[in-house]
Order: structure tokens, then C-alpha cells, then sequence
């Protein structure tokens, strides 16, 4: 092989290689076989999951429809979830259930939820606090998050 | 006639091909293929025409087919499943198995061998997943029907070219793996050099139809998805762009191989042997149930078959290019510069295919591994993919415009558009001239790289543009207007309008909702300003928009109209005045049509009095709610002589269920027309639709096109009280469409000219 084509297959070989080692480095795993992460949270990835550590804990649940190719929802997990304030509400007060809609068809139809992002909020005793269909801006999420605390607490 | 007794008959065939090839018996041979071929191609016609008349005994005619549909509606349902492509495609294969009969070469005899095997293999899985299958107990007398969001010209064309070109692949394919093996045994280059000349043109008329193919794919995508949009790296697009990624650089390759055969001899057949691995690999995406997709279909019974071809036809030219390459390293020690930016082109082009390769098969196959799920978005491609496209664009444009005599003038030029898109690559005139929205989801550890490419300007789309458009033009001087240099300059100026419509179309699309009570007819409202952009392919809206700001734009609300299609089976009811006229006997079965005029509830269940306007008839049914003038049919045997609610007596049909002519409507469709204005400026005006049919739903977008952009509006729901939509106004979009003329052009015009001077094989 003449040397001019030499030196191109070899950068063309090391762009592919340093492609994949640096893509799978730095693309964003979102779950395991135990949790979904977004927003720095762990997520259990199913009603039931969600539903029996909310009633070991006695915390509030929430359950978050989304999917991976919904922009609305990596608005919520880039400027909602992940704002500090909101990060360390749902870090504490919540047992946080993330249902990825392709995937987890079960708890999509049981919620009966058309399109992604969607939001339900629960007592461990299943009651239904608030639904939260669509977007919602930081501020306005905060305040719903308040308003279902203390809903929550009656 | 059973269709698969015509299969196994095809099957036979091609075992009769193979067995006279390899012992070279050639009548065997040429009746084998011809049987092969001909029984293909009549199990694919029987199977068009009981989709032509609608013959529902056969399971796969009635789920993809209804007798409503206009015929070629019906024909595209033999496209519509897997069952049906693996027949057509196997009937493409073995039409290449009968075209090697022209040549009389050993190496045609032995690429003859493998397509034949390639359209038993298929033939096979055809068995395995048959179209025939036959409608378990008795055939009804309407068919399923096709998604909704099939029923659309382009559509309907598009698995056809998408077929047609993958058909093609299967003689380069032989041709290549023929080529490396004899060519490592150390046959001479001109007993072999038939698979390029040949393979060539095979491969351009793949290409041809891989390129209408997407486009038709992404002229629906655009009309039917409701998001507007042509493109947005769903694993099936990514997959179905691989091929053809592939056959460009073969194609590319191969016109240097043909040059001088001891060139690229061993990167070009693999490259054209890959280009159909690549059309295995996109049906493997397609169908085999691993990726999520929204073609993701069914997952079939042949899916395991699709996986174990893609291995075969991964590793067998891998080996035997391995093998060539081990004996005969090559002996060529100098280069052209010419060839070198020719190389250099294709390896940008490698690159590009593995990056759309990886982003769609690492996730899953990590996912199955590991249960680790990566969040490989649309972001992921265009984050990658652009630096390498601009690459390719500044080099497409050196190759056009390099010419030995012109050296010096050639590198100034590559030097000074290169460095003129390193500066574009920084200025920045909006915030929405971002290539990549790199704050989103994709980038959410921020890694220094992504920050970076996310940060270029989409500017630097166009100094590499101008730069092909230059050189376009310099070819077209030095060369005059022969008919291949002018499909050339056609085709790559097409990239160049493909270029800037892709990259800027997305960017500067607005998007607007707005809604209106249903009677506020001549309203006038502002559009509201949902988001302000949307990035570099970033396609696709759900939900509540966060921002509602009025825009200059505004919308009048013109008519909103009701009404339904088809009826979907033959008429089998009277109406009402054709039944009091008929001679009436006592516990006859009747279906009657007629509109709701009274309905008085009744022990369990009501008495409905219909009418037709000449005259009326009691209908005795379980409990409805019934609208006044509702449309129904009534379906029951007639009791004489019975007290009826307005105290006469008379017939009295005894119905147990009602249908309404609604639901037995082929669809019901509510249509919107509007307008839009710019100030008080019409900018657009037309009709969108919602559409429900009995297997699901579709929206319908107005789509109004001018030179500069299209106004594009699309109902959100089914019109209610509220009839809520989303306007898009869409700059630069009919650039993309345009390129892809050009380019079609331009392919059209370099296979017409191979047609006219191809050398012929020689006796």
C-alpha cells in the first residue's frame, strides 16, 4: 500500500477506535438491571418495585412516565429534577419510580398514560394525590411538589 | 391455488440450479434458475391479486388489507409484512440468478452459485413465515386493514424501492466474493474483471433506488408523524442509511478499482459484498424484535434466519478478503494524488458508517450483555457525525475540481474554503445556531468533546457547500456537457442543496400552537410562540409547551367539517320504505337502515322508532343511547302484529344489537381548514384532517409549500369543543427535496450513460 494511504488508514482507524472508546465513556448510561438514573436520582424502574419500598419507608411515591426520545422529559431531567432545591425534595421525601414507556408496557397501560412526560403522585396506600400530565416549569413543579406533600400529610 | 406448493416448487427449482452448476450440466442449470425464478415470480403475482380482490383467506391478506382501499393501497399491502418482502425480495435475488445466464464465464457460472443459494436461503425463510397462510377458520368478509399511517402515497411506494434496491445488491455481492476468491488463487485480472464492470451498474441501480427509496421515507415521515419532521435517527433510518453509506463508498472505490484492477483490490469487493450485509443488517434492525423502533413491526418466525444470514454474510467476504490480502499484499507502492483524495473521501465515509453502525447496534447488544441501557439519541449522531460531514464535504469538493494540470490551484482553493469553515465554525449570529444542543440529555456529564462540537456554528455548513458548488462548476467547464461529467456535477451539487437543507431546515423551524372554541368560526388569533428552536434534528414534541409567547403570526379559523368514508363492506340492508313496501312474513330476518326518531325505553330494552322519511318502522333493541337522526342498521327477525309504543299495532323488528353506520365507515374524518397570516399578510391557507379508523388514528397536516419554506399545521387531537393545533413555519425544507431531485438526476443520467458504452463481455 503506497505510504500516503498508509498514514489516512491508520487516522481513519484511530478515529474510529477513539470514537468508540470515547463514546461509550461518555454517553450517559440511564439504567441497570436494579435502577434508572436521571437527574442524579435513582429511579426503581416499576410500579410494584416503587410501590413496596414506599410502603416500607412510608414516603410519598412518585411515578414518572417518560422516554428516551421525548424532548420534554430531558427538559425535566436537565433544568427540573436536577435544579438543587427540587433534587433534594425528590431525593428525600420520595420513593421515585421512572417507567420507561417503550419498555415497561404494563404500568403504561395500567396508568392508562398516552404520552410521555407524565406524572403521578401516590400515598403508599395507592390514593392518588395529583396527576401531572405534560411539562411543567421549575418553579411550578416545585409548587405542585409542596402542595402534594401536604396533601399527603392529611 | 395454494401459493406455497409454488414456493416449494421455486425451492426445487433452485436445488435443480445448484445441482447443475456444480456438476455443469447446463440445461438442468438454465431450467433449474428459470423454474426458480418463474415460480417466484407467480407465487408474488398470486399473491398481488388475492391482495388485488381482496381475498381473506389468506391471514396475511386480511391483516394488511381492506376491501375500501383503492387498488394500489391494496397492492401495497404485499409490501406491508415481513412475509410478503421476503417473497419479493427472494423473487428479486433469483431474477439476478437468471440475468447471470448472459454470461457464459466460469466466473459467472460461480456467482451464479451463490445468488442462487442467497434466493434458496430466502425462499426458505419465505417457507418458514409464510404470506399464504391460510385465514384459521372461516375467511370474514372485511379485512383488518393496514396502520392508518400507512395509507399514503409515498408510502405505499416506499418499501417497493426500498426492495428493489436491496434486491440489487445480491450480483455485486456474488460477483465480489467470486472476485476475492479467484483473485487469491491467483486468477488473472481479466478473467475477473466482469464483477466490476457489471458489479458497477448492478450497484448503481441499488443505489438509484435506495436514494428514492429514503426519500420517499422521509417525505412521509414529514407529512404523516405528526412532528414534521424528515429525519430523526430512529434505529430503522439509521439502518436503512447504512447500505447505502456503503454503496457510495463502493461505488467511489470501485470506479478506481475498474481504473487499474490492481488498485483497491481488496477494500472494493468487500465494500460492494458489504453493501448487501449492510441491507441483511437493516432487515435484521427492521424486524428481528432487538431494536425499539417505530418500525419495529412484528417480530417474526424467520428473525433467527435473518440473524444467522447477516453472520454469513459478515464473515464470509471478511475471511476472503483477509485471505487475498495475506498472499498478494499489494504490490502497488505508488499513488496518484487524484486516488489519494479519493481514498481519503471514502475512509471519511467509513468512519461515518461505523458511527451510525455503533450509535444503533451498541445499545442493544450492551443492553442485553449488561441490562446497562445508553442513552443514544438523535443528538448522538449528529454530535459525531457532523465534524466528519464537513470533512467529507471539503473533500468531496477538492476531488471534484482536482485535475493534474490544475494541482496548485486545486490545494490553494481546499486550503482557503477549509480554512474559511474553521472560522464559520465560530461565529455565531444566534443562539439558535447551534449545531448540537449539547445542554441536552445526551451530554449530561458534559464531556469536554461534546461541549465543544455542540458549541459549532451551523454556519460552517456553508463554506464546504460553496466550495462543491464551485467546484461543480469548475468541472462542468473543463469537462463540457458530456452525459456522465453532468450527472457527476448532478449528483454532488444535489449533496451540497441536501447539505444546507438538513442542517439549517430543523434550526430556524418555528413552532406555534394555537387553539379555538369550535364554533369561532372567522376568528382571528395570534400563533403562540411554543419553543423558539429546535435545535439540529431535534424533532418531535409531546406535551405541555413551556413557553406561550404571541408571535407575529396569527391564524383564522375558516371551516370545520364532519364527515364519512367508505363503507367497508358491500351494502347488505334495506332501507326503511324498501322494507314496509316488501311482502312481510313472520320471523323473516331482515337488516334495515334507517335514521333515530324516537326512542322510548322499555323493560330491558327500548323501542327505537326509525325512519327514512317516507316511512317508519319499529325497532325493538337493548338499551343505547341514541341520538335523534343517528344512522343505524338494525339486524333481526319481524314480529307481526304487535302493540308498539304510539299504541297501534304493527311490525316490530326484533333486534339484539344495532350497528351504527359510523363504525362500519371505512374512517370518519374531521377536516379544518385555516389560514395564517403574517401580519396582515396571507402566508398560508388549506386543510388539515384527523382520521379515525377502526385500527387506530391519523392526523393529516396542511402543508402549504412556497420557494422559501413550508407553513405546516397539524391538528394536536380529535376536534372536540376545542379545535387545538401546532403550526410549524419550516424555512429551507424544500432544499432538501430539491438535492434529492438533483441527485436523482444525476444517478438517473450516470446509468444511462454506463447503459450506452459498457463493454461487453467478451465471447
Amino acid at each position: 500500500m503506497p505510504a500516503v494511504e498508509k498514514i489516512l488508514t491508520l487516522l481513519a482507524l484511530g478515529a474510529v477506535f477513539g470514537f468508540a472508546y470515547y463514546s461509550l465513556n461518555s454517553t450517559p448510561v440511564i439504567s441497570d438491571r436494579n435502577f434508572t438514573y436521571i437527574a442524579e436520582l435513582e429511579w426503581y424502574q416499576t410500579y410494584e418495585e416503587g410501590l413496596r419500598e414506599a410502603k416500607l419507608q412510608n414516603k410519598t411515591l412518585m411515578v414518572y412516565f417518560w422516554t428516551i426520545w421525548c424532548i420534554y422529559c430531558e427538559k425535566y431531567h436537565t433544568e427540573v429534577f436536577s435544579r438543587p432545591d427540587i433534587n433534594a425534595i425528590l431525593s428525600e421525601k420520595f420513593v421515585r419510580v421512572a417507567v420507561d414507556m417503550d419498555v415497561n408496557k404494563r404500568d403504561t397501560r395500567r396508568f392508562g398514560v398516552q404520552a410521555p412526560p407524565y406524572i403521578v403522585f401516590m400515598t403508599p396506600e395507592e390514593r392518588v394525590l395529583m396527576r401531572v400530565p405534560g411539562y411543567v416549569p421549575a418553579d411550578e413543579f416545585r409548587r405542585i411538589l409542596d402542595t402534594v406533600l401536604a396533601e399527603a400529610e392529611r | 391455488m395454494n401459493g406455497d406448493l409454488l414456493l416449494y416448487g421455486a425451492f426445487a427449482g433452485g436445488i435443480c440450479a445448484i445441482a447443475g452448476i456444480a456438476t455443469g450440466r447446463e440445461r438442468l442449470r438454465k431450467a433449474g434458475t428459470a423454474a426458480l425464478f418463474g415460480l417466484l415470480l407467480a407465487a408474488t403475482l398470486l399473491l398481488s391479486y388475492a391482495f388485488a380482490v381482496s381475498d381473506f383467506s389468506y391471514y396475511y391478506v386480511w391483516k394488511f388489507s381492506s376491501t375500501v382501499y383503492p387498488l394500489y393501497y391494496k397492492l401495497s399491502g404485499v409490501l406491508a409484512g415481513q412475509e410478503g418482502t421476503l417473497l419479493f425480495w427472494a423473487m428479486l435475488i433469483a431474477a439476478g440468478g437468471l440475468w447471470l445466464e448472459r454470461h457464459g464465464t466460469e466466473f459467472a457460472r460461480r456467482s451464479q452459485m451463490i445468488v442462487v443459494l442467497l434466493a434458496l436461503y430466502f425462499t426458505g425463510m419465505t417457507l418458514v413465515q409464510s404470506p399464504f397462510e391460510p385465514y384459521p377458520g372461516s375467511p370474514p368478509s372485511e379485512g383488518y386493514g393496514l396502520n392508518p399511517l400507512l395509507l399514503d402515497p409515498w408510502m405505499a411506494l416506499h418499501p417497493l424501492t426500498t426492495f428493489l434496491g436491496y434486491g440489487a445488491t445480491a450480483v455485486p455481492f456474488a460477483g465480489a466474493l467470486v472476485y476475492l476468491f479467484m483473485s487469491a488463487r491467483g486468477a488473472s485480472d481479466s478473467a475477473c474483471r466482469v464483477w466490476i464492470t457489471e458489479g458497477l451498474q448492478w450497484l448503481r441501480y441499488a443505489w438509484l433506488f435506495s436514494t428514492i427509496s429514503m426519500a420517499f421515507g422521509g417525505i412521509w415521515a414529514y407529512k404523516t408523524l405528526g412532528w414534521g419532521g424528515f429525519w430523526a435517527w430512529d434505529p430503522v433510518e439509521a439502518s436503512m442509511l447504512l447500505p447505502w453509506m456503503v454503496m457510495t463508498a463502493a461505488l467511489h472505490l470501485g470506479v478506481e478499482h475498474r481504473r487499474n484492477m490492481r488498485r483497491y483490490s481488496v477494500l472494493a469487493p468487500l465494500l460492494t459484498a458489504y453493501s448487501f450485509t449492510f441491507t441483511v443488517f437493516a432487515t435484521a434492525v427492521t424486524r428481528s424484535g432487538i431494536f425499539e423502533s417505530v418500525h419495529a413491526f412484528i417480530a417474526g418466525g424467520a428473525g433467527k434466519y435473518v440473524m444467522l444470514l447477516l453472520g454469513i454474510s459478515a464473515a464470509l467476504p471478511l475471511l476472503l478478503g483477509l485471505a487475498k490480502w495475506y498472499r498478494f499484499r499489494s504490490s502497488v507502492r505508488e499513488s496518484t494524488r487524484r486516488e489519494e483524495i479519493f481514498y481519503a473521501a471514502v475512509l471519511v465515509l467509513i468512519v461515518m458508517t461505523f458511527i451510525v453502525f455503533y450509535g444503533v447496534s451498541f445499545p442493544p447488544v450492551v443492553k442485553l450483555l449488561t441490562a446497562k441501557k445508553y442513552a443514544v439519541t438523535k443528538q448522538f449522531f449528529n454530535l459525531w457525525l457532523y465534524p466528519f460531514f464537513l470533512l467529507l464535504l471539503l473533500l468531496t469538493g477538492l476531488g471534484l475540481s482536482y485535475y493534474e494540470h490544475r494541482r496548485k490551484e486545486a490545494a490553494r482553493e481546499f486550503l482557503i474554503f477549509s480554512a474559511v469553515t474553521v472560522l464559520a465554525m465560530l461565529i455565531k449570529p444566534g443562539e439558535n445556531f447551534n449545531i448540537v444542543d449539547y445542554t441536552s440529555f445526551i451530554s449530561a456529564k458534559k464531556p469536554l468533546l461534546y461541549a465543544t462540537v455542540g458549541e459549532i456554528s451551523a454556519l460552517s455548513v456553508l463554506p464546504p457547500v460553496a466550495y462543491i458548488l464551485y467546484a461543480c462548476g469548475i468541472r462542468a467547464r473543463l469537462t463540457g456537457l458530456r452525459v456522465r461529467e453532468v450527472g457527476v456535477v448532478l449528483v454532488h451539487a444535489g449533496l451540497a442543496v441536501i447539505a444546507i437543507g438538513v442542517v439549517f431546515s430543523p434550526l430556524f423551524t418555528s413552532e406555534f400552537s394555537v387553539s379555538f372554541q369550535r364554533g369561532e368560526i372567522g376568528v382571528e388569533k395570534p400563533l403562540m410562540y411554543a419553543e423558539f428552536h429546535e435545535g439540529f434534528g431535534r424533532l418531535g414534541t409531546w406535551g405541555v409547551h413551556s413557553r406561550e409567547v404571541p408571535s407575529e403570526y396569527s391564524a383564522v379559523l375558516l371551516g370545520v367539517r364532519e364527515y364519512l368514508e367508505g363503507l367497508k363492506s358491500a351494502r347488505y340492508w334495506v332501507d326503511v320504505d324498501e322494507f314496509a313496501k316488501s311482502n312481510l312474513s313472520e320471523g323473516q330476518v331482515y337488516s334495515v337502515r334507517g335514521y333515530v326518531e324516537l326512542a322510548v325505553p322499555a323493560e330491558h330494552a327500548m323501542f327505537v322508532k326509525l325512519t327514512d322519511g317516507k316511512a317508519s318502522l319499529w325497532v325493538a333493541a337493548p338499551p343505547y343511547s341514541l341520538k335523534k337522526g343517528e344512522e343505524v342498521v338494525a339486524t333481526g327477525m319481524v314480529l307481526l302484529n304487535v302493540p308498539l309504543p304510539d299504541g297501534t299495532t304493527g311490525a316490530v323488528l326484533l333486534s339484539d344489537s344495532l350497528s351504527f353506520l359510523e363504525e362500519m365507515a371505512f374512517r370518519r374524518v374531521q377536516e379544518v381548514e385555516i389560514e395564517v397570516l403574517r401580519g396582515s399578510k396571507r402566508i398560508a391557507k388549506g386543510v388539515m384532517k384527523y382520521e379515525t379508523y377502526s385500527n387506530g388514528d391519523a392526523r393529516r397536516p396542511m402543508i402549504d409549500r412556497s420557494l422559501w419554506g413550508d407553513v405546516f399545521a397539524v391538528l394536536d387531537m380529535k376536534v372536540g369543543d376545542v379545535v387545538s393545533m401546532t403550526v410549524r413555519i419550516k424555512p429551507f425544507i424544500n432544499l432538501v427535496w430539491f438535492g434529492v431531485t438533483l441527485f436523482l438526476f444525476g444517478i438517473v443520467l450516470c446509468i444511462l450513460q454506463e447503459r450506452g458504452q459498457r463493454v461487453r463481455p467478451g465471447p
